[in-house]
């Protein structure tokens, strides 16, 4: 071994070393300043408040969109969800994106559908429309027939077809509270500037849903589902609150959104071209409220209230498949946004937000590919003992550990801690266990994905898979 | 010490911490678990003896001694009782807070709402007082909290005033809540509706007074219309050519409410309006009037440039009886395709016209 290569290697080791206690430090302080925004948030509410918003006449309407893509085995628990919602006025607009399953059959056939010639102001461009249908059961439902496109022209579709001033979309897969518009509307009720709203997302695999009804909210059984459910809760509860704090949170989760129509149209709409588009149309807000003087003052806020519930992968193949998926997206929409990164035009969301996920959320699998890389190289040019490599492993194993450990301990300090001290032990162990071989696992689906975007130029999702929800019978 | 000791001397602490810290996550939450059970099960015995005592079950001692103990949980519990029970029982609930003991927790609350330099909890003690306080006592605390630097301290002594039906706080209601730029007026205006048909005399009062200012005159003219007010409508003709647009929206939007008929021809003069947020409410209000000589003037506009004044014209005509449809129907053809489509979309919505399966853009 020359010197030189040792220098490198030893150069690389205490980078990558500064790197994960960065990224952890980064979290833990995400973490601390999202517990601060949600004893904020809960200290806000008033006697009273939810059950008045829930009666008053001028409490806005919303349109619930719903882009559905071969999702006939949930999306009729999915609809009699939300068509139970608890909320003054909202019409239901689900989009049938080209499916090629029975979800239109099976749409038609539960909430007797009739075709209607539906007049609607066309101010996004979508892929055709072959049909509208109204409910003869529901008279806030209605079901958009389109041409498939991706997730984003369909819902550009459902906002065009959408009537009501703020729009929430929410994935075909996914159940809400019954309170969960509620929650949601509270903060543009208060804050005209509040332009979107995201929320906490949880696994609903585990749960028991029936006739649109949530009967029991318990974890996972299973240990993929498991280990999401640690994630979720590091990333959706306590990272992404920290970030809103910080005006830097880049991704709303498309699987529930709120917005209000007229800024969804002003940055128009969501973008086709992304492979996903949440993303995207976070950053195009960011966007648009510092490249437009009136809309300096507009806010991004999240709601620090499980208001809705979706299904994780629960096999290897569809978590590497939707993480891959993931990685690209993310990928491409920073590379396309590169010009906001450290530009002060930008605020937090240039000099931190973008900086921030391009560094330590998109880069992250590539540095800890490369660690593990180097720990063979060392081994297998006996340059140090396995001890030491063992050592560095573990470092990174409690590291991450003590990440989830604190997501944990925060989450009960809330009314959403658990319940049964079984729950809260296996959580526990799944923030261990996925350290070892599940998060490798992890790192490798997201290794596939810069291959697939910068190689083989994939845009497609890949293999994904849906359940049915669990019954009390 | 070598680089690797180090790492190793932390990888040991941080292994301790963690292991530390998930043993008292597990004991805080199982503490914690016990303590909101602890703390229901007082509720629901708290509950249980405010009941027979308001029933007449239980005296006055036997309530104090369940009481004793239990002090801290009195607030929230009776407002939640009060909430659900309503006026009689507000009365008495009150009056339980008049107990030795218990007057301090009403002194506590006078005192946050005053005194506190923490916003939240002078928000929380204006939203709780009325509950737990008689009226007359609390009505000069809540009406000097409506002045509070903090809009949401203010928002809450506002509902609270609402709640116990201070007609003489909705001038510094409207006064102290009608920020325009700062704060929604549909809660505002939620609030003076809360206040009952006695706020009618004093929205008409505060409307007629040439010190009235222009953003309160907007909450006033909308609650008077969400209210129904028919003797509102002569002031809020006067107010439909303000110089200011939200006053004349909302002046549209309040003669619809009412549904006056005398409102018809200021109401046909509005479909000319500048701004498309007066035409298209003036649109709407027409529907309510039930009067032919709103057809005339809403064919007009079915052809507006923008598309919610021509979607409510459709709608208001289809509203306006067999006449109104007829009109859509003859609009089907009518040299503008705006009013064709719009025309089109309401007959479809209102299944009066068969569907076909495509939908159109407009």
């Amino acid at each position: 071994m020359t010197p030189y290569f040792m220098t490198v290697l030893d150069f690389l080791i205490r980078m990558i070393l500064i790197y994960y206690i960065v990224i952890h430090g980064i979290y833990f302080i995400l973490i601390i300043l999202g517990a601060f925004e949600q004893k904020n948030y809960h200290q806000g509410i008033q006697f009273r408040e939810f059950k008045r918003i829930s009666t008053s006449p001028l409490t806005p309407p919303v349109s619930i969109v719903i882009c559905a893509y071969n999702e006939e085995l949930v999306i009729v628990q999915t609809l009699l969800n939300v068509l139970q919602l608890r909320y003054p006025q909202f019409e239901v607009v689900v989009v049938n994106d080209g499916s090629e399953d029975g979800t239109l059959q099976l749409l038609m056939d539960r909430f007797r559908l009739e075709p209607i010639d539906k007049v609607f102001r066309k101010q996004l461009q979508t892929r055709p429309v072959r049909g509208v249908y109204k409910s003869a059961l529901h008279a806030n439902l209605i079901v958009v027939d389109k041409v498939n496109g991706r997730r984003a022209d369909a819902n550009n579709a459902g906002v065009d077809h959408a009537r009501y001033p703020i729009i929430c979309q929410i994935d075909a897969d996914c159940v809400l509270e019954e309170d969960a518009l509620l929650y949601m509307i509270r903060p543009f009720l208060y804050n005209s500037k509040v332009i979107a709203a995201g929320a906490i997302i949880r696994p609903s695999n585990g749960m028991i849903v029936e006739n649109g009804r949530i009967v029991s909210r318990n974890l996972p059984d299973r240990w993929i589902p498991l280990f999401q459910a640690v994630e979720y809760l590091r990333s959706f509860q306590w990272a992404r609150l920290g970030l809103t704090r910080l005006k830097s949170m880049l991704c709303i989760s498309g699987a529930f959104t709120i917005i209000k129509k007229e800024i969804f149209i002003a940055v128009g709409g969501a973008d086709t071209e992304a492979m996903v588009d949440d993303f995207e149309l976070t950053v195009s807000l960011h966007r648009y409220i510092h490249e437009h003087k009136e809309a300096r003052d507009f806010e991004i806020t999240y709601i620090p209230d499980p208001g809705c519930y979706t299904q994780v992968p629960e096999t290897f193949k569809a978590y590497r498949s939707q993480r891959n998926f993931w990685q690209r997206t993310i990928l491409q929409s920073l590379f396309k946004n590169r010009d906001m990164a450290f530009n002060l035009r930008y605020g937090m969301a240039g000099m931190f937000g973008v900086p921030f996920y391009f560094i330590f959320e998109a880069m992250s699998a590539v540095i800890e590919a490369l660690s593990y890389l180097i720990g063979v190289v060392v081994l297998l040019l006996r340059i140090d003992s396995p001890t030491i490599l063992l050592l560095f492993f573990v470092f990174g194993v409690v590291l991450g550990a003590f990440v989830s450990i604190c997501a944990i301990l925060l989450q009960s300090t809330t009314r959403m801690r658990e319940e049964k001290t079984g729950n809260l032990i296996r959580l526990f162990l799944a923030s261990f266990i996925e350290q070892l071989g599940f998060r490798q696992f992890h790192v490798f689906s997201r290794l596939l994905g810069f291959y697939d975007l910068l190689i083989r130029r994939k845009t497609l999702y890949g293999y994904r898979e849906r359940t049915v929800y669990k019954s009390s019978s | 010490m070598s680089y690797y000791t180090r790492i190793a001397y932390v990888v040991v602490l941080l292994t301790a911490i963690v292991l530390v810290l998930s043993v008292w996550v597990v004991i805080f939450n199982a503490l914690a678990i016990r303590r909101q059970a602890k703390a229901m099960n007082n509720r629901s015995i708290l509950r249980q003896a405010l009941m027979s005592y308001m029933n007449g079950e239980s005296g006055a001692a036997e309530l104090k001694a369940t009481i004793s103990g239990r002090e801290r949980l009195m607030v929230g519990l009776v407002a939640q009782l009060s909430d659900e029970l309503g006026e009689p029982s507000h009365s008495m609930l009150v009056k339980v807070f008049e107990m030795p003991g218990l007057q301090t927790l009403v002194r506590k609350e006078l005192n946050t709402l005053s005194r506190s330099r923490n916003w939240r909890l002078r928000q929380r003690a204006a939203t709780m007082l009325p509950y737990i306080t008689e009226r007359q006592a609390v009505i000069p605390p809540l009406l000097h909290a409506l002045e509070d630097k903090v809009i949401l301290v203010r928002f809450s002594a506002a509902h609270s005033l609402a709640t116990i039906k201070v007609i003489e706080a909705i001038v510094p209601i409207l006064e102290n809540l009608s920020l325009p730029e700062e704060w929604p007026i549909e809660r505002t205006i939620e609030i003076i509706l809360e206040m009952g048909i006695d706020a009618v005399p004093v929205l008409l009062h505060y409307l007629a007074l040439p010190a009235a200012q222009d953003p309160c005159k907007v909450f006033a003219i909308s609650a008077l219309g969400l209210r129904r007010v028919t003797e509102a409508v002569p002031v809020i003709l006067d107010h439909l050519n303000h110089s200011d647009r939200e006053i004349r929206i909302q002046c549209a939007k309040a003669l619809g409410n009412i549904g006056a008929s005398e409102a018809v021809p200021a109401l046909v003069a509005s479909l000319h309006d500048s701004a498309w947020e007066v035409r298209a409410a003036g649109a709407r209000s027409l529907r309510a009037v039930q009067d032919d000589r709103a057809i005339n003037a809403l064919v007009g506009t079915l052809g507006d440039p923008v598309w919610w004044v021509r979607y409510n014209s459709a709608d208001s005509l289809a509203e306006l009886g067999s006449s109104g449809i007829t009109t859509l129907k003859y609009a089907l053809t009518h040299e503008d395709r705006f009013a064709r489509e719009v025309s089109r979309l309401v007959l479809q919505e209102r299944d009066i016209m068969k569907s076909s399966q495509s939908s159109t853009a407009s």
